[in-house]
C-alpha cells in the first residue's frame, strides 16, 4: 500500500511537473527520486512506472478533451506505423527517461557512500 | 590499493562502477534522443510531451464555445460568431477593429499556412524545415524578386494611407494572436519540425500578393518559344503557338454571334533542324523549368488550372434576379488556399466571402448589394530583354542607347535551419528588373508583378461597393495580377471587365519573343487605358461567362494582348448551357459548375471514329484500332464517374498528341519542352496531309487519319494493359480522382483518390495527377435579400486533428454547395458553434 501511495504521488509529481515545466522536468525528478530513495528496494522499477503512469495521466488528459484519435490516424498514416505506436513511445519514453535517470542518482549515492 | 582492499570489496566496487557507467549511458542516450532532431524533426522530448507537445493539438482542435481575449490596440469590442460551418462572422465598430479581430481570427485557424506561403515568397522556407530539399525553390524565389518587389511596394505606400493602416491593424491582430498562444494552440506543423512562429510584419500581406501574383500572371512563354524557335523556326513557332487563339469564344461578346469563330489557317512545315539548334532549345527549356511552377504548368499540352465564372441578367432568371457563379481553380491543398469569413462594421462594410490567409481583404465574394468573382485573365504582362554586358561571368554594367549602365547586384544569401548559410547568390538588375542567364545569355525581366501598386487598397474598396457600376470605378486602379472580374449587383446590373496593367509595348514588339535590351525603345510605353480592357455590361444576349480564354476577339481589337490562349472548351460549355436555358435557378447554376460534358470531344472524336472506319475499309489496320473505336463509338462524350469509355478517349488524346508534335522533341525519348494548344491541334484536323502529321521516327510518311489510327489503337492497348480487358475497371472515378495534397505534402495529412466528374475540356478539367481543380465554388442570388451558396475542398481549420479540417470535402466532391449564413447582426446567428470577444486591453 505505502508502495503504491508513493508511486501514485511520483506519477502526480511527474504529469505536474511536465505540464507546468516541459518534459525536461521528468529527468529531475527520476533523479531526485533515485538520490532520495537509494537505498530502497524497487527504485528504478517505480521511477520507470511513475514516469509511464504520470504522461499517460497527461496523455488521458489530451483525450478526454480532444480528439486525439484522429490525431493518432495521422500519425499513422504519416509514419506507416499503427497509431498506437505513438501512445506506447509516448508512455516509453518517460518511464526510460526517469528510470534512467534514478538509476545514475542511485548509482553515485552508492558509489560515493556504499553502506 | 589492492592490498588494503579485500576483493570482494573490489568486485562490489567494480560493479557499483559498471552499474552507474550504464546508467549514465541510458540517461545520455534517453537526454539525446530527447534533445536532438531527429533528421527534420523536431527532438522527441518536445514532440512527444504530452502537455505541450504534439499531442496537445487535439486540446486545441475545436474551438470553445464561448472565449474572451484582450488585444493591444482595440478601441471597442469585437463580436465573432462562428456559423454552424465554422466560418466566423466579425462584428465591429470600426475598420480598424475590424482589422484587428480579423487577423487574430485567422490565425486562430490557420497561422502555419500563412507562415509557409510569406516563406515561400521571401525564399527562406529552408530554414523552416531543414535539409536542402527546398533550397532550389528558395532561391527561385528570390531571383524572381518577389519579396524584393513586395518591399518596395510596402515602402511606397504613404504613412498616412488608409490601407497601410489597415493592413498593419491586420499584422497587430496577428501578432496579438501569436503573444497568446497557449501550447495547445501551436499548429501541428510546428510542432512537428521543432519551430516557433515568426512574427508577422504587414508587408507580409503584400508577399501573398506577390505569390498570387506568380501564380497567376508569371509567363515566360518567350523562354519556351525560343526554345521551339530553334526546333522548327521563327515562322513554324509563330503558328504552333499564335497570338491569337485559332478558335474564338471570347469574354466580351460579340453581338449577334452565336457560335464560336474557327480560324482554320494552314500551319507551315517545320524547318529542318541543325544540331547547334538543340542546344539552344536546351538552354531555354532549362531556364523556363520553374521548380514552384512545374506542376501547374506540365508540359502546356493541357492547361491544369480552370477557373469559370459566369453572370446571369435578371431577365433569364426563374426568380427575376441576377445570379453569379464563380468557380476559381488552382492547386488543391490542405489546409485550402481560402479561408471563409463575413466582415461587418454597420454602415461601413458587410462582406461576405474568401480571403486569402494572411490578407485583410476579399478579393471573391458578395455584400448587400452585389457579388465578384474572377478568372485568370493571362495576359502577357512579363517580357524578357536580351541584355549587352560587359563581363559575361561577373557583369557590372549593362549596355542602353550606346551608354554603359550599372547593374544593381542585390546579395541574396539563403540559410538553413540554424541559420546555417547554404548558398549565396547575386541577383543583377537593371531598370526593367532582375536578370537570368539562358546558356551564354543574359536576359532581364520586366513584370508587373513587381511593381509598386497597391492591390490591398483597391480591393479593400471594391469591398464595400453598392453596385456594379463603383465597382467597375474603384476597380479602375487594380494593376496585378490581371483577372477576369466579373460583377452583378440588386439592381439587376451584370458586367465583367479583364482588369490588370496591360503594357503598351513599341511599334512592332511582341511580348512573346524575346527583346533587344540594348535599346530603350523596347521599353514599355505605359500602360492600356481602362476603357479599351475587354469588358461588357448587361449584354443583349442575357449573361456573361469567362473561361481564361482570349478575352477578345482580335476582329474587334487586333492589338497584342497574349499569345498561346487557354482552349475555350470550356466557354463554349458554358455559354452552350446559358443559351439553352431562359428560366435559370441557383441549383442550376451549381449543376453547371460540375457538368460532365466535354465540346472538346466533337473536335476529335468524330474524326477518330471516321479515320479508322476508312482505314477498315482500305483493309490496313490492326484490331486494336477496331476495338477502340468499336468502344468510342459507344461513348456520349461525358466525363462520368461511372464511364467505363471516358479512359480511352483521355489515352487517345494523350497518344495523339505525343504523335503529332513529336518533331517539338529535342531527342526521340525526350520531353517536349512546349506543347501547342490542343486549339492548334483541332485547327490541324483540317489538313489531313500536313507534315506535322508525319512522325520523323519512321521511314514511312505518316497523314491525320494514320496517326489517328494508330493513336486509338495505341490507347486500347494502353488501358487494356493497366487495367485489364473493358470492363468496371475502366470506370473514370477509378483513373481520375482528385488529390488534396498537405502544404507540406506529408503523407496522412492531405486527401487523395477523390473520384471527380473531369476530364478534357470540362467546366471542371483536371490534370493528370489531379491537384488543381475548384479551389472554391459559389453561386449568389442578387435579389432584395442576398442568398449564396459555396464550398471549397478543405475545412476551416489547419489543424488536422480538427473536424474542421476537412468538413467540406464530401460536399465538394459531391458537387453540392453549402447554404452560407449571412446574417444582420450578431445576434441573428441563434446557435453559434462558438463565440469569441475580442475586448480593448485594459
Amino acid at each position: 500500500m505505502k508502495w503504491f501511495l508513493t508511486f501514485v504521488a511520483l506519477s502526480a509529481l511527474i504529469a505536474a511537473g511536465t505540464w507546468f515545466g516541459g518534459w525536461p522536468v521528468v529527468a529531475v525528478i527520476g533523479a531526485g527520486w533515485g538520490a532520495g530513495s537509494a537505498r530502497k528496494r524497487g527504485v528504478i522499477f517505480t521511477a520507470a512506472l511513475a514516469g509511464a503512469a504520470g504522461w499517460g495521466a497527461l496523455l488521458a488528459w489530451d483525450a478526454l478533451t480532444g480528439p486525439v484519435g484522429r490525431l493518432l490516424q495521422v500519425f499513422g498514416a504519416f509514419s506507416h506505423l499503427p497509431g498506437s505506436a505513438f501512445v506506447v513511445l509516448t508512455v516509453a519514453y518517460p518511464a526510460l527517461l526517469c528510470a534512467a535517470a534514478a538509476a545514475l542518482t542511485r548509482g553515485l549515492v552508492l558509489f560515493r557512500s556504499p553502506k | 590499493m589492492s592490498d588494503s582492499m579485500p576483493i570482494p570489496v573490489i568486485v562490489a566496487r567494480a560493479s557499483r562502477v559498471a552499474t552507474l557507467v550504464v546508467a549514465a549511458a541510458t540517461f545520455a542516450g534517453a537526454l539525446y534522443v530527447g534533445v536532438v532532431p531527429i533528421g527534420r524533426l523536431a527532438p522527441m522530448g518536445a514532440l512527444l510531451d504530452p502537455a505541450r507537445g504534439v499531442w496537445a493539438v487535439a486540446r486545441g482542435a475545436e474551438l470553445p464555445h464561448d472565449a474572451s481575449v484582450r488585444v493591444p490596440g482595440m478601441t471597442d469590442s469585437v463580436r465573432v460568431m462562428y456559423d454552424d460551418r465554422g466560418v466566423p462572422h466579425i462584428f465591429a465598430q470600426n475598420e480598424g477593429d475590424l482589422m484587428r479581430a480579423f487577423g487574430f481570427v485567422v490565425a486562430r485557424d490557420r497561422l502555419f499556412q500563412m507562415e509557409l506561403q510569406t516563406r515561400a515568397v521571401a525564399g527562406t522556407i529552408t530554414e523552416l524545415a531543414g535539409g536542402t530539399a527546398t533550397l532550389p525553390l528558395d532561391r527561385e524565389a528570390r531571383a524572381q524578386g518577389l519579396a524584393w518587389g513586395a518591399e518596395r511596394k510596402w515602402a511606397a505606400i504613404p504613412d498616412t494611407s488608409s490601407s497601410r493602416r489597415l493592413v498593419q491593424a491586420y499584422a497587430d491582430g496577428v501578432n496579438a494572436y501569436i503573444a497568446q498562444m497557449r501550447p495547445a494552440d501551436l499548429p501541428f506543423e510546428y510542432h512537428l519540425l521543432g519551430a516557433r512562429p515568426q512574427a508577422w510584419k504587414p508587408q507580409y500581406t503584400y508577399y501573398l500578393l506577390a505569390r498570387m501574383a506568380l501564380t497567376l500572371s508569371w509567363n515566360d512563354e518567350e523562354l519556351r518559344r525560343s526554345g521551339v524557335d530553334a526546333l522548327v523556326g521563327a515562322r513554324a513557332a509563330d503558328a504552333l503557338f499564335p497570338d491569337n487563339a485559332p478558335i474564338q469564344e471570347p469574354i466580351q461578346p460579340v453581338p449577334g454571334r452565336t457560335a464560336p469563330r474557327i480560324d482554320a489557317t494552314r500551319l507551315p512545315p517545320p524547318a529542318a533542324r541543325e544540331s547547334a539548334h538543340v542546344a539552344i532549345a536546351s538552354a531555354f527549356e532549362r531556364a523556363a523549368t520553374s521548380p514552384t511552377l512545374g506542376a501547374l504548368r506540365g508540359d502546356g499540352s493541357e492547361v491544369a488550372v480552370g477557373s469559370n465564372n459566369w453572370a446571369v441578367s435578371p431577365k433569364r432568371t426563374a426568380a427575376g434576379h441576377a445570379l453569379l457563379s464563380g468557380d476559381p481553380h488552382l492547386q488543391l491543398t490542405l489546409p485550402s488556399i481560402w479561408y471563409e469569413v463575413h466582415l461587418v462594421v454597420p454602415g461601413v462594410i458587410d462582406t461576405y466571402g474568401v480571403t486569402i490567409p494572411g490578407g485583410p481583404i476579399i478579393p471573391i465574394g458578395f455584400n448587400r448589394s452585389m457579388a465578384w468573382t474572377a478568372t485568370n485573365t493571362g495576359a502577357d504582362v512579363l517580357d524578357y530583354y536580351e541584355e549587352t554586358v560587359d563581363d559575361a561571368q561577373h557583369p557590372t554594367k549593362y549596355r542602353l542607347d550606346d551608354a554603359w549602365k550599372p547593374l544593381e547586384p542585390r546579395i541574396e544569401v539563403v540559410r538553413g535551419r540554424g541559420q546555417v548559410t547554404l548558398a549565396v547568390d547575386t541577383i543583377y538588375h537593371t531598370h526593367r528588373g532582375p536578370m537570368v542567364r539562358v546558356g551564354s545569355r543574359w536576359l532581364s525581366r520586366r513584370w508587373t508583378g513587381l511593381d509598386t501598386s497597391d492591390e490591398g487598397k483597391t480591393l479593400a474598396l471594391a469591398d464595400k461597393a453598392h453596385s456594379v457600376d463603383e465597382w467597375m470605378t474603384v476597380m479602375g486602379d487594380y494593376a496585378v495580377p490581371a483577372q477576369n472580374f466579373l460583377t452583378a449587383d440588386t439592381l439587376g446590373h451584370i458586367a465583367i471587365r479583364s482588369t490588370g496593367h496591360y503594357p503598351l509595348r513599341g511599334a512592332n514588339a511582341r511580348g512573346n519573343h524575346i527583346a533587344d535590351g540594348s535599346k530603350s525603345a523596347s521599353d514599355w510605353q505605359g500602360w492600356w487605358p481602362v476603357a479599351r480592357y475587354p469588358q461588357a455590361k448587361d449584354p443583349a444576349q442575357g449573361y456573361l461567362a469567362s473561361n481564361n480564354q482570349q478575352p477578345k476577339d482580335p476582329q474587334v481589337d487586333p492589338a497584342y494582348f497574349g499569345s498561346n490562349w487557354p482552349a475555350p472548351f470550356r466557354a463554349m460549355r458554358i455559354n452552350a448551357l446559358l443559351r439553352a436555358d431562359s428560366q435559370v435557378t441557383p441549383d442550376a447554376m451549381r449543376r453547371f459548375q460540375t457538368d460532365p460534358t466535354s465540346e472538346q470531344t466533337t473536335f476529335f472524336l468524330p474524326a477518330m471514329l471516321d479515320a479508322v472506319s476508312r482505314a477498315t475499309v482500305a483493309g490496313a489496320i490492326d484490331t486494336a484500332a477496331v476495338r477502340g473505336a468499336a468502344l468510342l463509338g459507344e461513348w456520349d462524350g461525358r466525363f462520368t464517374q461511372d464511364n467505363e469509355r471516358a479512359v480511352l478517349y483521355d489515352a487517345a488524346m494523350d497518344e495523339l498528341t505525343q504523335r503529332t508534335w513529336d518533331e517539338l522533341r529535342r531527342a526521340p525519348n525526350a520531353r517536349r519542352g512546349a506543347t501547342p494548344s490542343v486549339t492548334v491541334l483541332a485547327t490541324l484536323m483540317h489538313d489531313p496531309n500536313s507534315l506535322w502529321w508525319d512522325d520523323r521516327a519512321t521511314p514511312q510518311r505518316e497523314t491525320r487519319d494514320s496517326i489517328l489510327v494508330a493513336s486509338v489503337g495505341a490507347a486500347y492497348r494502353r488501358v487494356a494493359k493497366q487495367y485489364g480487358p473493358p470492363g468496371p475497371r475502366w470506370r473514370w472515378s477509378g483513373i481520375r480522382t482528385a488529390t488534396v495534397n498537405h502544404l507540406l505534402r506529408l503523407p496522412g495529412l492531405g486527401r487523395s483518390k477523390i473520384p471527380m466528374s473531369s476530364g478534357r475540356g470540362t467546366l471542371s478539367p483536371s490534370d493528370g495527377d489531379g491537384t488543381h481543380g475548384a479551389s472554391w465554388r459559389f453561386v449568389v442570388e442578387l435579389g432584395p435579400e442576398v442568398r449564396a451558396w459555396g464550398t471549397y475542398p478543405g475545412g476551416q481549420s489547419g489543424n488536422p486533428a480538427s473536424v474542421r479540417y476537412d468538413d467540406r470535402l464530401a460536399v465538394w466532391t459531391a458537387g453540392a454547395l453549402d447554404t452560407l449564413r449571412f446574417p444582420r447582426r450578431a445576434q441573428d446567428i441563434a446557435v453559434p458553434r462558438a463565440t469569441l470577444t475580442i475586448h480593448p486591453e485594459r
